[in-house]
């Protein structure tokens, strides 16, 4: 079945079954592969996006209920410079890296919601596995972004 | 020699410098590139292409062996682009491990770093001498500057690329000694926290894992495998997996089912749509916790005591246990494979710890030459040990199915395979006694530990690289008196190995982590029951001063003699010339039986540090992942097969349970050690410590889960 979305400001046809999950789709017949796939269960968070402005796990959504809809993924944030990428470089905040991109758009979320969060906030905020251990790196650049030092 | 990039989109390629958000096709090294040796070569406009041979893990090695070469080469940072080296032990294995090229072990910094000093400054020398040539000087008048050639009492200079640009190799290559060496108080990139290269690249998205790469024709794949290690396909129903859009064949495997698809979403669903009998296996009755206690009788079984000194007040034994643990990487086990149309050869994409590894078990799986294998090393998202087996199941896996399919095969683990087919740091059991004099000295230390031989199982390569004996650079610790950095009295140790059917592997700290568990818990209970403080008690047996000095700093910096109501504990583990110590906060909700672990410090000797703010960075998530191993993580097993499949049912730390960590680095002029894998070693035993402080009751059983916390505190 063929299905349109807006992904990163762009519209993107794709033909694939309804309830193939947005993951594969970005990843696989899109081409974009900065979104990443750690569980398949909704768990680890690595396949984190934003659909209509908000944070969605990609794995858990299917291609029927994202279409219509506007998506941004990490390369959307890369392309727009987003402030978050360099308080990232600025804190040299990954290791392995795989979760990273998830993670960004989990901090982008929080940011768009609430631009000064506090230590807690950030903390309850931000659920991604991270298993190289990064996680005091990612509240030092979220807080960075915060106090708009980034 | 050195691999061309030109038009290469699927290759490692590191952040071009003063574009950090983007990675554009490599350089091609051209016909006018001039090698002044194996690792490096200078293009005409200066670009210095150094080859980094560990693989990039998160460790941040990719960029720290790359500094070390260019701080002897003396070239500026900005004219350096770093690529990995071609997939060949000879010349790029590691001579601090056994000459292979692997990434384990914490081992590339301390094993390369002679190495790559040595030729960096070769290379220099033969910048120049050829300069010395062309000018008419002689070369005790010429000195560089970065990046380029200086004639102070002309005042002329070239730059490096100038010189490439003429330069011929000479008839023999200079002899380099340690005075050709910097002082390491010259250092201007050592020690000067370079920004890693890779991490533009990591955080823009564009990073390249094996799992994103797609070459034209890509077909995707899973591969089913028997619950239980060994057991082989006795009968399957395919037809519902293959009626799944997308599915377009299943195939048979050695071991297990390939299902291959136009679509990983097909690939998945076809897979679970297998119907497979699988055959009985050697392994159909292992339970993970019956299993356990076998090893504990074995443990108990000292050698007889040998003669004690006289006078002695009292005897301690006590007995430690540990679960199996799962790596748990972020990127699941994944494989692109292309076999070429005849069958001959294949081009492999693969995040490897070991890389001639994996080329030496696909080209048996393939039954061709390890020649006809070429291997394109990706970023590995996460590798922990999990990734270094000789035989590299989810490599061969994407071989054969490409060979099956006729078309390049994408094969990925599912999270669920990656658990359920995983292989697992294996169970131990310990059991440790001393006695203590009147003088109060440990006296007749006697650690017996038993579990599985990971070396033995997963590799043989390796295994006979030991036996032969190959000349190695590791500062070894021995558990005899006189280790270097150790406790002072004697410590008798056996390892007993116990063969077990589960599939098991290599694992961030490895037996050692388990070691220290039980030898940190052990001695801090003897000192507890002796009625002196835990550090003062070790402080007692250390005699080297770096050892005291590492020990002093994390009781400092955690205000170890003033906790002011904070439970905390500690640990002293050097390992492998690394000298840390640990100390950790605990609190507990006893209700719910739940460890918390709001701080912990700790102090790392590990000599020069090649990049100080990675080392750090490496600290917190070795604590991290420590920590996490300690209070959340088991995998159990029972009938066989594996009972937890996914990140519900294996629980890993979370940001909101993760401790703040206060790192202090002690500085010194030592050749650095390694740290990845080391630094976890303290982090359980100072918590089971610390919870010894918070209540009087002692965790003996890694994980610290709730039940027995629980157990603990009501005994």
């Amino acid at each position: 079945m063929r299905f349109t979305l807006t992904v990163n400001g762009s519209p993107e046809t794709v033909d694939a079954e309804p309830d193939a999950p947005l993951l594969w789709v970005l990843r696989d017949h899109i081409g974009l592969t900065g979104t990443k796939f750690g569980c398949g269960l909704g768990i680890c968070r690595a396949c984190t996006v934003h659909i209509n402005g908000e944070r969605a796990l990609s794995c858990q959504t299917a291609i029927s209920d994202a279409a219509g809809g506007a998506v941004t993924t990490i390369e959307g944030l890369a392309a727009m410079r987003h402030a978050l990428l360099d308080a990232w470089v600025e804190e040299q905040v990954p290791q392995c890296g795989y979760c990273q991109p998830g993670m960004i758009m989990s901090a982008a979320d929080l940011l768009a919601r609430n631009k000064q969060p506090s230590r807690e906030e950030i903390v309850a905020h931000m659920q991604n596995i991270c298993r190289c251990g990064t996680y005091p790196r990612v509240i030092r650049a979220i807080q960075r972004v915060a106090a708009g030092s980034a | 020699m050195l691999q061309t990039a030109a038009g290469l989109t699927f290759g490692l390629v590191v952040g071009v410098p003063g574009n950090p958000f983007r990675t554009d096709s490599a350089a091609a090294v051209t016909s006018e590139s001039f090698s002044p040796n194996v690792w490096a070569n200078i293009a005409p406009d200066g670009t210095i292409t150094i080859l980094a041979p560990a693989d990039e893990m998160g460790q941040g090695s990719m960029t720290a062996l790359p500094i070390i070469f260019a701080e002897e080469l003396d070239a500026e940072w900005d004219d350096v682009r770093i690529e990995l080296t071609p997939s060949r032990d000879e010349p790029y294995g590691n001579p601090g491990y056994y000459g292979l090229l692997m990434t384990e072990s914490s081992a590339a910094v301390a094993g390369y770093y002679d190495v790559l000093r040595h030729h960096g400054a070769q290379a220099r020398r033969v910048l120049l001498d050829s300069v010395a040539a062309r000018w008419g000087v002689p070369v005790a008048e010429l000195t560089t500057e970065p990046s380029a050639v200086v004639h102070p009492s002309s005042g002329r200079r070239i730059s490096y690329g100038d010189v490439a640009a003429d330069a011929q190799l000479p008839a023999s290559m200079p002899e380099i000694t340690v005075a050709d060496l910097k002082d390491v108080a010259d250092f201007r990139l050592i020690g000067h926290d370079l920004p890693r290269r890779d991490i533009p690249s990591k955080v823009a998205g564009t990073a390249q894992y094996s799992i994103d790469v797609s070459p034209p024709g890509m077909l995707y794949a899973t591969v089913t495998r028997s619950p239980v290690a060994g057991g082989s396909v006795r009968r399957v129903d395919d037809q519902a997996a293959r009626a799944v859009p997308g599915v377009l064949e299943v195939v048979p495997l050695p071991y297990g089912i390939g299902v291959v698809s136009a679509t990983y979403e097909g690939a998945i669903a076809g897979g679970a749509k297998l119907d497979i009998e699988w055959s009985g296996a050697p392994g159909d009755d292992f339970d993970s916790a019956a299993e356990l206690e076998a090893h504990m009788e074995i443990a108990r079984d000292q050698p007889p005591r040998e003669a004690e000194a006289p006078a002695q007040a009292s005897v301690y034994e006590r007995e430690y246990r540990t679960d199996f643990l799962y790596q748990a990487q972020m990127e699941p086990l994944n494989t692109v494979a292309e076999v070429s149309e005849d069958g001959s050869s294949v081009e492999i994409w693969a995040g490897t710890q070991a890389p001639t590894h994996l080329i030496h078990s696909v080209s048996e799986a393939l039954g061709i030459p390890t020649e006809s294998v070429e291997l394109h090393r990706m970023f590995l998202g996460g590798g922990f040990g999990r990734r270094s087996d000789l035989d590299h199941d989810w490599a061969i896996d994407a071989a054969l199915l490409s060979r099956a399919a006729g078309r390049p095969v994408k094969s990925i683990w599912t999270r669920e395979h990656d658990v359920q087919f995983g292989r697992f740091k294996p169970i131990s059991a310990h059991c440790v006694r001393c006695g203590v004099d009147d003088q109060g000295r440990i006296v007749g230390w006697n650690h017996r530990a038993v579990g599985e031989d990971v070396m033995s199982r997963v590799d043989p390569r390796l295994s006979a690289a030991v036996r032969d004996g190959t000349p190695q650079q590791h500062a070894a610790v021995t558990w005899g008196k006189g280790a270097e950095f150790g406790y002072d009295f004697d410590r008798a140790s056996q390892r007993v190995r116990r063969a077990i059917p589960a599939r098991i592997s290599w694992m961030r700290g490895v037996s050692s982590a388990q070691q220290e568990f039980a030898a940190e818990s052990f001695i801090d209970e003897v000192a507890v029951a002796e009625g002196v403080d835990p550090v003062e008690f070790r402080m007692r047996f250390l005699r080297s001063e770096r050892g005291r000095k590492v020990l002093r700093a994390v009781a400092d910096l955690a205000s170890w003699e003033s906790p002011g109501g904070r439970a905390l504990g500690v640990a002293y583990t050097p390992s492998f010339g690394t000298i840390m110590a640990t100390i950790a906060e605990v609190t507990v909700d006893e209700q719910r039986g739940s460890i918390r672990v709001p701080n912990v410090w700790m102090a790392v000797d590990l000599g020069i540090a090649i990049q100080p703010r990675n080392v750090v960075g490496q600290i917190e998530g070795a604590v991290i992942y420590g920590a996490s191993n300690a209070l959340l993580e088991r995998i159990t097993m029972k009938a066989g097969k594996v009972e937890q499949s996914n990140f519900h049912d294996y629980a890993v730390m979370r940001m909101t349970d993760a401790p703040e960590i206060h790192v202090e680095l002690i500085g010194n002029d030592r050749p650095p050690m390694g740290i990845g894998d080391r630094a976890v070693l303290g982090v359980a035993p100072a918590i089971a410590n610390a919870f010894s402080a918070l209540s009087g009751r002692r965790l003996r059983h890694m994980p610290f889960n709730r039940q027995r916390v629980r157990d603990a505190l009501a005994m």
